[in-house]
């Protein structure tokens, strides 16, 4: 028993042949941010899929809550989030549908449903809106009510492809401030994202992609150290780890 | 003409882009719809020949039922032209995404209607002419009609096609400015126009006096009485173009084109006059075209249901039917069908004193023919329903449930949309006059048909879910698994069919006849399951 919330071991994953993620081994602790960064075509969705059981790895194993997820995926569903970075929802629902469907889904009462949703819904000013139709969205309140879908069932882990895009700044200060008080409450999150400054507000701990293969991980402080820049920020550090120092 | 050609360029494209990949499976696809194509029409030839050769030896009066046919024919294709187009214009004129960027690129309204149009022009035209061109064949053998009948039935069959094509475009356009959200008022009252409509239509084709024909002694008598119905009247542009089909060129056949050339243009006009309300209509959250809501049917309203996943999931299939006008209209559409296939059951009866040896053939084509409606109610609504959930897979896939309760949830949803055929068999036995128990049989047959091809339909859309279409669900079944479905299904229909004719002839029990129908059903279905299941948690989405 490791006692990690999420353990990835020699992960690969092809897709024909081409090789998304090449023998990835990572841990997520409870109580952790992860943030997972890296160029477009990294592999950090496909990492982030293989996490949430929506794809397979082709070899390698991926533990979650101490579970695999190809044996016990119901089990550990009950507990994980996903929040894409597609925030698509069926167009022909309204948002209040949609969130009571995701209630419905996991197993909550109306009545549990409804009390949650007051919260959140104030929480982003989702309240005029929620009962217009999805396909008259814009992609931030598209994004918003994804979110809301993710912690309406209380999970006890968060997994993210892209948190804030799409989100004008106030949401963006609100997504933030709930994550930070989820990781504050013993949830933990793992994340991939291009927006260096989000990850490096909220994550303990960075992972580097680059080609599929994990080329650097650690704290903000051991990337520092290892750059030897002691003052830098994370997009100064992930410039230099990955070749592209202007 | 530049624009409007780059435009065309783009559907080019999109077809020379589709072969790119897979071209060899792709290439096995394109043959298998020929030959499914090929098999179609030279059973309507077959069909079509048979009727012909019955009436020609009759002289004249073969030959003026003949014509009428011909007429009724042209009409009732005309509307269900029309029909077809408004239930397919929606997502041809207003879906695609890339009208966003045209409608902001320096294109004209004008050009881009045209284009759109342009499209569905081509292809309407082009499966006319191949459903109608077996019928003209077999006209012309029949009746020894020179080869001209040839190019006279193309001419005819253009000016049908792009008259109803640019009505039933005009018609979604029209429609999508001036109408709101789809509510169930909305959906009652499509219900009821193409309902009434098709009971009118057959009902001016056939009216009771056609029927009287049959007893007509001499040819004056009989030509007196056929001039007297209401598809004999002159003013009628279909009855132009049957008499250029039958007859020759003629006055007439300058009228129809003349006509085709006023509709086409007065369309255009209108058409692209009232295009760019219509999808800002659609953007401004007033309608349709696949996208509109309504509010009065939400899950709240299905209060019987507890909030588990599995009902939650139930409601939502019922949603995106009820809820998209296109799959509304689609199933308004094949709802006409079976009305005019109904009415037409309702003169079988009269065969008994005519030739009843053709009864149990009559009985089994017409369980033959209300199965095919509801293979291709499947194949629009059940064979893409894993397949539509390719973009909300980052929730359906990571509910705390079994994938398996996904595809449970969506063979209850295949299961309610067979329990219809229950009325249709029973109000059609007793149009046919069938005896109580023979309709009950009839009935049975047609439920338990009509669920193995939803199942057959459901099962390989989840053994290979054609993803590449997933937003499309008009064209979703045009892949290789989807061709598999419908042959698949036009196999076990067929079979089915024969072993009811066998039932009806007396060579087989009805209780044989109705344990081999259950056994070739669970023969077909299981593995499939089986195979679908495993995929279920193989998809790389």
């Amino acid at each position: 028993m490791s006692g990690n919330l999420i353990e990835l071991q020699n992960v690969s994953k092809n897709f024909g042949s081409t090789q998304a993620v090449v023998d990835l081994s990572l841990s997520v602790k409870a109580g952790e941010t992860y943030a997972l960064i890296g160029p477009n075509g990294a592999g950090k969705t496909t990492t982030v899929k293989m996490v949430t059981g929506l794809l397979a790895p082709t070899s390698g194993t991926i533990e979650i809550f101490q579970k695999n997820i190809e044996t016990e995926p119901v089990a550990i569903k009950k507990d994980l989030a996903y929040i894409p970075d597609d925030p698509f929802v069926y167009d022909y629902l309204t948002g209040r549908e949609f969130l009571e469907f995701v209630g419905d889904c996991y197993g909550l009462s109306r009545k549990e449903t409804k009390e949650r949703l007051a919260k959140f819904l104030s929480l982003y000013n989702l309240e005029a809106v929620v009962d217009g139709r999805f396909a008259d969205y814009s992609r931030g309140n598209k994004q918003k009510t994804v979110i809301i879908a993710a912690f309406l069932h209380q999970p006890k882990l968060l997994v993210i492809d892209e948190p804030v895009v799409g989100l004008d700044v106030q949401s963006q200060n609100v997504t933030l401030r709930l994550l930070k008080d989820f990781v504050k409450k013993g949830g933990s999150v793992f994340l991939c994202t291009h927006t260096l400054s989000v990850a490096q507000i909220l994550a303990e701990k960075i992972g580097i992609l680059r080609e599929g293969r994990l080329i650097e991980e650690g704290t903000l402080e051991n990337l520092r150290g290892k750059a030897k820049k002691a003052n830098a920020n994370l997009e100064e550090l992930y410039l230099g780890i990955t070749g592209n120092t202007p | 003409m530049k624009q409007v050609s780059a435009l065309l360029r783009l559907d080019f494209l999109r077809i020379r882009n589709w072969f790119s990949t897979y071209t060899g499976t792709k290439g096995v696809v394109v043959l298998g719809f020929t030959l499914v194509v090929a098999l179609v029409t030279g059973i309507e030839f077959v069909f079509s020949r048979t009727f012909f050769a019955f009436l020609a030896p009759q002289e004249e009066f073969g030959r003026a039922v003949a014509n009428y046919s011909v007429n009724a024919a042209l009409l009732i294709l005309f509307v269900f032209s029309i029909a077809s187009t408004i239930s397919a214009s929606a997502s041809a004129l207003f879906r695609p995404d890339f009208l966003r960027f045209l409608l902001t690129a320096p294109v004209s309204i004008g050009k881009l209607y045209i284009s759109r149009t342009l499209g569905t022009l081509v292809g309407s035209s082009g499966f006319l002419i191949l459903i109608m061109m077996p019928v003209t064949l077999a006209y012309q053998t029949s009746f020894a009609v020179g080869p001209d009948a040839i190019p006279r039935s193309i001419l005819a069959y253009l000016c049908l096609s792009f008259s109803s094509v640019t009505i039933g475009n005009l018609v979604t356009v029209s429609m999508v400015r001036r109408f709101g959200t789809l509510s169930r008022k909305g959906i009652a009252a499509i219900f009821f126009v193409v309902g009434s409509g098709a009971l009118l239509l057959m009902r001016f084709l056939f009216p009771p006096s056609f029927f009287r024909l049959y007893f007509a002694t001499d040819w004056p008598a009989f030509q007196k009485q056929l001039g007297q119905l209401p598809l004999a009247s002159t003013l009628l542009p279909t009855n132009w173009l049957a008499t250029t089909i039958t007859e020759g060129i003629s006055e007439m056949t300058l009228f129809a084109v003349a006509t085709t050339i006023g509709i086409v243009l007065l369309g255009q006009w209108w058409g692209k006059k009232w295009y760019l309300a219509s999808y800002r209509s659609i953007h401004e959250g007033r309608v349709l075209a696949g996208k509109s809501i309504a509010p009065t049917i939400g899950p709240s309203r299905f209060p019987l249901l507890k909030p588990t996943a599995t009902s939650a999931l139930f409601v939502n299939e019922v949603l995106m039917v009820s809820r998209r006008p296109s799959e509304v209209t689609y199933v308004a559409f094949l709802s006409g069908l079976s009305i005019v296939l109904l009415f037409m059951m309702r003169s079988v009866p009269k065969l008994t004193e005519v030739a009843p040896e053709l009864l149990p053939t009559v009985y089994a084509l017409s369980l033959v023919g209300l199965s095919y409606l509801s293979m291709t109610l499947s194949a629009r609504l059940v064979y893409p329903l894993i397949a539509r959930e390719k973009r909300a897979a980052w929730l359906v896939f990571s509910i705390p449930v079994k994938r398996e309760a996904l595809l449970f949830v969506k063979m209850w949803f295949a299961a309610v949309l067979c329990l219809p055929s229950i009325i249709i068999g029973l109000v059609a036995g007793s149009l046919m006059e069938l005896p109580f128990f023979t309709t009950l049989i009839f009935t049975v047959f047609l439920l338990i048909m009509s669920l193995g091809v939803a199942l057959t339909q459901l099962f390989l859309g989840t053994i290979a879910p054609n993803f590449l279409e997933s937003e499309n669900l008009e064209a979703n079944s045009t892949s290789g698994s989807g061709l598999a479905a419908i042959t698949l299904s036009l196999v076990f229909i067929a079979l089915s069919g024969w072993t009811f004719y066998q039932a009806v002839l007396g060579s087989l029990s009805f209780t044989i006849a109705m344990a081999l129908l259950v056994a070739v059903t669970i023969i077909l279905a299981l593995p499939l399951f089986v195979l679908g299941r495993r995929k279920l948690y193989r998809y790389d989405l």
